[in-house]
C-alpha cells in the first residue's frame, strides 16, 4: 500500500482549489457588471435632461436640489470603483432615478413652458391680425405669416423637453416680431396690438393708423364695430 | 401436529376453473403451461405408415412422423390423428405444437387451435399466419360478405346461392363402369332432381324450383336449420366440434308439412320430385349438400373470380417458402372446424411440392368417422394414429397431474414455465413440495401418510387429497364418471372426478360437512357391513357423514387419523365402531366387550376358501392389506437406528417402501404397482389363511383371548400359541426386511450428509462467508433468510437454485430424521451424528462441484428432493460459470485499479475532503449528491483490509469451485467497486464544474476603469441638473 492517491482525486482537488480562488474575482466582476448596467441605464436618460437644462442654464433653468446622500453615494462609488458595494450601487440608482423623474424632468418642462409663454406674449394674436390686415403678398402680411408659423410650434409647449431647435424657433419668432414692429409706424403698431385684444382698439388709436392704412391701401381691410369695449373682438 | 388439517384445502374453486379444461378447445392458445402441466403421455396405435423410432410415447410418435420427412422437398407429409370424441386427439396436436420450435429455420408453422370457432376467425387465422403472403384483401372480401349482414340474411344468401348452383352449375352425373343397381338408382334420382334444362340452359322443375316454394324455403331458413347454423358459425362463436357432418338430414325437409305438399303439388312440374323426395329423401339431401358446398364459398366470398382465394394464397405462400428453402407445417387441432371450406384445404394436401411449392408437413386431428375427407386425401395419408383411452390406463396418474395442476394454480404454472424456458423438461412444480413459497406444504407428511400418494413421472409423489386410493377408485367407478352405456373418456373423468368433485370438496370441506350426502350418488357406493358395525349406535347427520367416509375412504375399515382430522369427523367418545386412533406399535387398543349374541361372522368364512384356492373378495383384500401395512409399520421401529419416521422425509421413504400395495395377496384383486419393489407375496394356502386370520385378530382385538373376540376363534387347527408365534415371526421377518431396505434406500446417513453438504454449498452460493459456516451446528442453524445480494449481478439463477435448496432440501429435517438421537417419537433430536455429518461438510467444502454432482447422482431414490436440488444448483452454477468467473475476476481487477495500490480508508478520506470543499463552494456535482457521496465513502472505508490480497491467487482448478471460493467476497468487492465508481464519477463531475467556475469573463480592473469614467459623466450631468451644479 502506498499513500499515492489516484489521479481522479488529485485532479479534482486542484480544480476545486483553483475554482475557489477565482470565486472572489467572479463576485467582484459580477458587482462591477451590475454597476455598469446601472450606469448604462442612467447615461441613457441623463443627456437629454442635461441638454434641456443647458439650454436654459442661466436664464429659465436654475437646477433642483439633490439630497446629500446622493452625492455621498456618488463619491463612494467613485472611490471604490474597483470593489463597488452592490447595495450602494442599487441605492444610488434608486435615488438618482427618483430625483430625475420626480423633480428634474417635471421642473424642466414647467420652467421651459413658462419661459416660452413669457417670450411669445401676444405674438400669436398680433400675427393673426397682421396676416388679415396686411393680406397676402404685402411685406407686413409676409412677416405676419412667418411669425404665425414660428409661434405655432409652441402650442404644445410643456409636454416634451426643449431642444436646440425649439430655442432657435423662439429666437426667430422674437426677431420676426421685432422686425414687424420696426416696419410699422408707432401709431399703427399700437392700434394693431390693441385691436387684437378682446376689448379692441379705440377710435383714438385708429386715427393714428388711418393715414398709414390709406397709404398702404389697407383701409378696406378694417371694419368698425360698435361695442361696449368689454366684448371680444370678432 | 401444531396446525390442523381440518378444513384445509390446497386448491380453490377458482383454481379449478382456471386450470382444468376438459375440453381443450376452451383452453386459450397461450396457455401452453397449463396444457403441458396436465398432459399425460399417451400410448396410441400406429394404424398406418412406416416404422418409427422405438420407445417413443404416443405424442412423440406423432411428432416424429411429422418431422421425419423434413428436407425431402419432393412430397408432403400427412399425419392423421383419429379417435372418438374426447379421446385426446387435440391434446396430441397441441403437444406437437408445443414441442415444435417456432424459431426453427427449416420451416414455418401455421397452427389452428380448436379454440377458434368461427369460420371468419378461422379464415383470418389462416390468411394472416400463412407465411409470405398478404391476405388483407381476401379478408376484406370475407368481412364484406359476412360481416355486416344478419344471420338470417346470410342464410338466405346461402340458399339463393344453392338455388343458383342447382340451376346453372351442378352437372348431371353420368354412369360409371361397374355401377351397381343401387348406385345407378341413386344417380338417376339425383339427375331427375336437378330438373330439365330449357332452351337457355336453365334448369326448370327441379330442386332449385322446389327450394323457391315458400314452405320449404321458410323451413330451410328456420333458426335451428343447417343453413342458419352455417351462417352462425361464420359470424359468432358456436361450438361445432362434435358435429361430424355439415350435411342436411331428413329433418331439414318439411316432409310432414301439409303446406309443403300442397305447394309442391300445385305445380305440375314439381309434383314428381316431391313424390320422389317423400319416398327417398337421401338423394335430395345429398344434392342439397353438394349445392351447399358450391354455395358456401360464393356466399362467404372465399372464392371469387377476382382477387385472392384460399387456394391462391396457399400457393403463393408455398412458392415463397420454397424460394427460401423452407417447409410449411400445418397443425389442425380439429379438422371438422373447417367444415364447408375444407375443400380448399384438402386441395392443398394433395398438391405435391414439385419444383415450385414448399412441401407441407400436416398433422391434424379428426374424429373417427368424419365422412368428409375425400378419398384423394385419405390415400395420401403418410401416418395415421388412433387414440383410444390410453390416457386412462393409469387413471390415478392421469388424475394426479390435474390434482397437482389445480394446487399449483394458473399464475404459478405460467410463471414456472416462463422461468424454465421452452427447452426445459422438468419445470412443472410439485405443489406438495413447493406450494408454500417454494417450501413443501406444511401438511405434506401427514397428508401423504393419511391420504396416500401417486408417483407421477417427472413430478414425484403427488398427494391424492381429498381422495385416497379407495375413494379415488370409488369415484372413478361411480355413476357420474362411468354412466351406464357411455364410453369413459378422459374428458368425462376430468369433468366428474376433478372439476366437479374438487369444487364440491372445496365448498364442503370449508363447511365441515365433507363427505356430503350426495356423494353416495356420485361415487360407487357399496356397503357390505351393517351400519352398526361401522358407526355403532351413532345417529344423525354427523354419523351419516362418518359412515360415508368409512365406506368411501376407509373401505369399511378404521380411517387413518389424518383423514379423520382433515374431514373433521366425529371421533370423540364413541359408542362403538371402527373409527379408532392408530394402534401403538404392533398393538391395537382393546375393543369394547361384545356380548356373544352379537358376534360377527368370522373372517375365516372368506379366508378359508381363499386358502383353498378361491378368490378373496375385494373388500377383504383391501382390509387385509391395510391391516398388514399398519401392523408392519408399527413393527419396523427405525428409531432405534436413529431414523425418524413419524413424519417428514423419513416417513415418506418408509411409505415408499411400505404401503398397502406392498402386499401381494394372491387370488385377490389389485395388482401390485410396478413401482413397488419386492412385494411381500402371500400365496393362497391354508397356512397363510391362518396367518391372516391371526394377524387380523390381533389387529382388531389387541389380545389373544379367544373368548373375547368379535367373532369366534376357530377350533380346528388354530392353536393360539402357534398362530401367535407365526404372526410374530412373520412380522419380525418382514420388519427386518423393511429396515434393511430403508437403510439401503437412504444409504445410511446419506440423506442427512447430502442435505447438509448441499445446504452449506447453497449458503456459500448466497454469499455467506466460510467463517459463518464452521461446523455442523453453524450450517444447520444459519438463517435461511439471507438478503438478496443484488449488487452481485448475473447470479440470479444460482441464487434461485440455492434458495430452492434451502427450501426443498431442509438439511435440519434430514439431520433430524436420518442422523439424530431422540427420545421416543419426539421430533426434536437430542444429539446429531456429528462425525458423519462433519465429514460431509469437509467434502462439500473441498470440492463443492464434486459433492453436488455425487449427490445428484446417488440420492435420486433415497433423497430425491435433495438430489434434485443439488442437480439444479450444480446446473445453475455450471451454466455460464466461465463468464461469471471472468466477471468476478474483472470485478477484482476493477477494485484493484480503482484503489491504485492505496488502501480504501485513505482513498475515502481524501475523496471526502475534496468533496467537502467543493460542496462548501457550491461546486459539488451532482448538486444533490453530497449525502450519497459520503455514504459511498463510508462503504469504501468498510472494506476489509487485506481483501484484495485474499482474492488474488485463488484458483481451485474448477470454475464452479473457484467461483464458490470467490463468491463470499463478491458482494464486498462489488460494493467497493460501486463505491469507487460513484466517488470517482462525482469528483470528475465536480472537477469539470470547478474548471467551468474557474473561467472568468472580463478584466475587473478594466471594468472598474470604465465604471469610473461613467461615474464621472454621471456627475457632470448631475452638476448641470442640480442647484448650482455642486454637491
Amino acid at each position: 500500500m502506498t499513500d499515492v492517491l489516484p489521479a481522479w482525486i488529485t485532479v479534482a482537488e486542484a480544480a476545486v482549489k483553483q475554482a475557489s480562488d477565482v470565486a472572489g474575482t467572479r463576485d467582484r466582476i459580477a458587482v462591477l457588471g451590475k454597476l455598469q448596467e446601472v450606469l448604462d441605464r442612467l447615461l441613457g436618460d441623463l443627456p437629454a435632461l442635461a441638454e434641456a437644462a443647458a439650454l436654459g442654464n442661466g436664464s429659465w433653468w436654475i437646477g433642483v436640489t439633490a439630497p446629500p446622500s446622493l452625492w455621498a453615494d456618488l463619491r463612494k462609488l467613485q472611490q471604490t470603483a474597483d470593489t463597488p458595494n452592490e447595495n450602494t450601487v442599487q441605492r444610488f440608482e434608486r435615488e438618482l432615478r427618483d430625483l430625475l423623474n420626480q423633480q428634474v424632468r417635471v421642473r424642466l418642462l414647467e420652467r421651459w413652458a413658462a419661459h416660452v409663454r413669457e417670450v411669445i406674449g401676444e405674438m400669436p394674436e398680433a400675427a393673426k391680425a397682421l396676416k388679415e390686415l396686411g393680406g397676402a403678398g404685402t411685406r407686413i402680411g409676409n412677416l405676419a405669416t412667418d411669425l404665425d408659423r414660428e409661434v405655432r410650434r409652441f402650442q404644445s409647449v410643456g409636454k416634451r423637453l426643449p431642444t436646440e431647435a425649439d430655442v432657435h424657433a423662439l429666437r426667430v419668432a422674437t426677431e420676426t416680431f421685432d422686425q414687424i414692429e420696426r416696419e410699422l409706424p408707432a401709431g399703427v403698431r399700437d392700434f394693431v396690438i390693441a385691436a387684437t385684444r378682446p376689448e379692441g382698439a379705440s377710435l383714438d388709436l385708429f386715427d393714428g393708423a388711418r393715414d398709414w392704412l390709406a397709404e398702404q391701401t389697407l383701409l378696406g381691410s378694417v371694419r368698425v364695430r360698435f361695442g361696449t369695449g368689454a366684448e371680444r373682438a370678432p | 401436529m401444531s396446525e390442523t388439517m381440518k378444513a384445509f384445502r390446497c386448491w380453490s374453486t377458482a383454481d379449478v376453473r382456471r386450470t382444468v379444461y376438459s375440453d381443450i378447445g376452451a383452453l386459450s392458445i397461450d396457455a401452453d403451461a397449463v396444457f403441458l402441466a396436465a398432459h399425460t403421455p399417451m400410448s396410441i396405435k400406429h394404424a398406418k405408415g412406416g416404422a418409427l423410432a422405438p420407445g417413443l410415447s404416443g405424442e412423440q410418435q406423432v411428432l416424429s412422423a411429422l418431422v421425419e420427412d423434413f428436407g425431402d422437398s419432393e412430397r408432403n407429409t400427412l399425419v392423421a390423428v383419429t379417435g372418438g370424441s374426447g379421446a385426446g386427439k387435440s391434446h396430441i396436436i397441441r403437444w406437437v405444437h408445443a414441442h415444435l420450435r417456432a424459431a426453427d429455420d427449416r420451416y414455418r408453422i401455421l397452427y389452428v387451435p380448436r379454440a377458434i370457432q368461427t369460420l371468419r376467425e378461422l379464415l383470418r387465422r389462416l390468411v394472416t399466419e400463412l407465411p409470405g403472403v398478404d391476405g388483407s384483401d381476401f379478408m376484406k372480401r370475407i368481412d364484406a360478405a359476412v360481416g355486416n349482414i344478419s344471420e338470417e340474411q346470410l342464410a338466405d344468401k346461402l340458399l339463393e346461392e344453392m338455388r343458383y348452383a342447382l340451376t346453372w352449375q351442378i352437372e348431371e352425373q353420368s354412369s360409371g363402369s361397374g355401377e351397381s343397381d343401387e348406385e345407378r338408382g341413386r344417380r338417376e334420382d339425383r339427375n331427375n332432381l336437378l330438373g330439365e334444362r330449357d332452351e337457355n340452359g336453365k334448369r326448370r322443375d327441379g330442386l332449385a324450383d322446389l327450394l323457391a316454394l315458400p314452405e320449404l324455403n321458410r323451413w330451410l331458413l328456420r333458426k335451428e336449420g343447417l343453413l342458419r347454423e352455417v351462417a352462425r358459425t361464420s359470424q359468432t362463436e358456436s361450438s361445432r366440434r362434435d358435429r361430424q357432418h355439415d350435411r342436411f338430414t331428413v329433418d331439414d325437409l318439411p316432409l310432414q308439412k301439409a303446406q309443403f305438399a300442397k305447394e309442391a303439388r300445385s305445380r305440375a312440374g314439381l309434383r314428381d320430385i316431391h313424390n320422389l323426395i317423400v319416398e327417398f329423401p337421401d338423394p335430395a339431401l345429398d344434392l342439397l349438400g353438394d349445392a351447399l358446398e358450391v354455395a358456401v364459398p360464393r356466399a362467404f366470398g372465399t372464392r371469387s373470380a377476382e382477387g385472392d382465394t384460399l387456394e391462391s394464397l396457399f400457393r403463393r405462400s408455398r412458392e415463397a417458402l420454397r424460394a427460401e428453402g423452407l417447409e410449411l407445417v400445418l397443425l389442425f387441432e380439429d379438422l371438422a372446424q373447417f367444415g364447408l371450406i375444407d375443400g380448399e384445404l384438402y386441395d392443398q394436401f394433395v398438391i405435391q411440392p414439385g419444383d415450385e411449392l414448399a412441401p407441407l408437413r400436416v398433422a391434424y386431428a379428426v374424429t373417427t368417422g368424419h365422412g368428409r375427407i375425400p378419398k384423394t386425401v385419405l390415400g395420401r395419408i403418410t401416418h395415421e394414429f388412433e387414440v383410444d383411452d390410453s390416457a386412462l390406463r393409469d387413471r390415478p396418474v392421469f388424475l394426479a397431474r390435474y390434482l397437482n395442476l389445480v394446487r399449483v394454480g394458473r399464475e404459478n404454472i405460467d410463471a414456472a414455465r416462463a422461468a424454465a424456458g421452452p427447452d426445459s423438461t422438468d419445470w412443472i412444480p410439485n405443489a406438495c413440495d413447493t406450494r408454500e413459497d417454494g417450501s413443501p406444504c406444511r401438511f405434506r407428511s401427514e397428508c401423504h401418510a393419511g391420504f396416500g400418494t401417486v408417483e407421477v413421472g417427472g413430478l414425484g409423489r403427488v398427494g391424492l387429497f381429498p381422495y385416497n386410493d379407495h375413494a379415488l377408485q370409488r369415484a372413478l367407478d361411480g355413476p357420474q364418471a362411468r354412466p351406464p352405456g357411455v364410453p369413459v373418456t378422459p374428458r368425462r373423468l376430468l369433468e366428474t372426478v376433478v372439476q366437479a368433485e374438487l369444487v364440491r370438496a372445496d365448498t364442503h370441506l370449508a363447511a365441515g360437512d365433507y363427505p356430503y350426502p350426495e356423494i353416495k350418488n356420485r361415487f360407487d357406493w357399496q356397503q357390505e357391513l351393517p351400519e352398526e358395525s361401522l358407526i355403532g349406535s351413532r345417529q344423525g347427520p354427523e354419523a351419516e357423514r362418518l359412515l360415508r367416509a368409512l365406506v368411501l375412504w376407509g373401505a369399511e375399515r378404521p380411517l387413518p387419523p389424518q383423514i379423520v382430522e382433515a374431514f373433521g369427523l366425529p371421533v370423540g367418545p364413541k359408542p362403538a365402531g371402527p373409527v379408532v386412533p392408530p394402534p401403538p406399535p404392533g398393538r391395537r387398543p382393546p375393543p369394547p366387550q361384545v356380548p356373544p349374541s352379537s358376534k360377527e361372522q368370522t373372517p375365516l368364512a372368506q379366508l378359508a376358501p381363499w386358502g383353498g384356492g378361491k378368490e378373496l373378495p375385494n373388500v377383504d383384500v383391501d382390509r387385509y392389506r391395510t391391516m398388514l401395512r399398519d401392523m408392519l409399520t408399527a413393527r419396523v421401529q427405525l428409531d432405534q437406528d436413529l431414523y425418524y419416521t413419524e413424519r417428514g422425509e423419513g416417513r415418506e421413504v418408509l411409505n415408499s417402501l411400505l404401503s398397502v400395495k406392498s402386499f401381494d395377496i394372491k387370488g385377490g384383486y389389485g395388482r401390485v404397482a410396478a413401482s413397488v419393489n419386492r412385494p411381500f407375496e402371500i400365496e393362497q394356502s391354508r397356512e397363510n389363511a391362518r396367518f391372516l386370520f391371526g394377524a387380523y385378530w390381533w389387529y382388531i382385538h389387541g389380545h389373544w383371548k379367544t373368548d373375547e373376540g368379535r367373532w369366534d376363534w376357530p377350533t380346528d387347527g388354530y392353536q393360539v400359541g402357534e398362530v401367535m408365534a407365526e404372526v410374530e415371526a412373520r412380522f419380525d421377518d418382514w420388519a427386518e426386511q423393511i429396515r434393511q431396505r430403508f437403510k439401503e434406500k437412504v444409504k445410511g446417513r446419506g440423506p442427512a450428509r447430502a442435505a447438509l453438504g448441499v445446504r452449506a454449498i447453497a449458503l456459500r452460493a448466497l454469499g455467506v462467508p466460510p467463517t459463518d459456516l464452521d461446523g455442523v451446528a453453524a450450517v444447520l442453524r444459519h438463517s435461511d433468510a439471507i438478503p438478496e445480494q443484488r449488487e452481485v449481478q448475473d447470479w440470479e439463477p444460482v441464487h434461485l437454485a440455492a434458495r430452492a435448496v434451502l427450501r426443498r432440501a431442509p438439511a435440519r429435517d434430514y439431520a433430524n430424521q436420518f442422523a439424530a438421537v431422540r427420545q421416543g417419537t419426539a421430533a426434536n433430536p437430542q444429539l446429531y451424528a456429528i462425525a458423519e455429518l462433519g465429514s460431509a461438510l469437509r467434502e462439500a467444502a473441498e470440492s463443492p462441484s464434486a459433492f453436488l454432482r455425487a449427490t445428484a447422482a446417488d440420492y435420486q431414490d433415497a433423497a430425491p428432493l435433495v438430489a434434485l436440488a443439488a442437480k439444479e444448483l450444480l446446473t445453475a452454477l455450471d451454466t455460464g460459470a466461465l463468464d461469471r468467473l471472468a466477471a468476478a475476476k474483472d470485478l477484482t481487477t476493477k477494485l484493484a485499479d480503482g484503489l491504485a495500490q492505496s488502501d480504501p480508508v485513505t482513498i475515502a478520506d481524501a475523496a471526502e475532503k475534496v468533496g467537502q470543499r467543493a460542496a462548501r463552494e457550491n461546486m459539488f456535482r451532482p448538486a444533490d449528491g453530497w449525502p450519497t457521496f459520503r455514504q459511498q465513502a463510508d462503504r469504501l472505508r468498510d472494506l476489509r483490509p487485506g481483501l484484495l490480497a485474499d482474492l488474488t491467487g485463488r484458483s481451485a482448478g474448477n470454475p464452479v469451485d473457484e467461483l464458490l471460493e470467490l463468491r463470499p467476497y463478491l458482494k464486498e468487492v462489488m460494493s467497493g467497486v460501486q463505491a469507487l465508481r460513484y466517488l470517482k464519477k462525482c469528483l470528475e463531475d465536480t472537477a469539470a464544474q470547478a474548471v467551468r467556475q474557474s473561467r472568468v469573463h472580463g478584466d475587473p480592473g478594466q471594468l472598474a476603469q470604465v465604471a469610473r469614467e461613467d461615474l464621472s459623466r454621471v456627475e457632470e450631468f448631475m452638476r448641470i441638473l442640480v442647484d448650482g451644479g455642486t454637491a
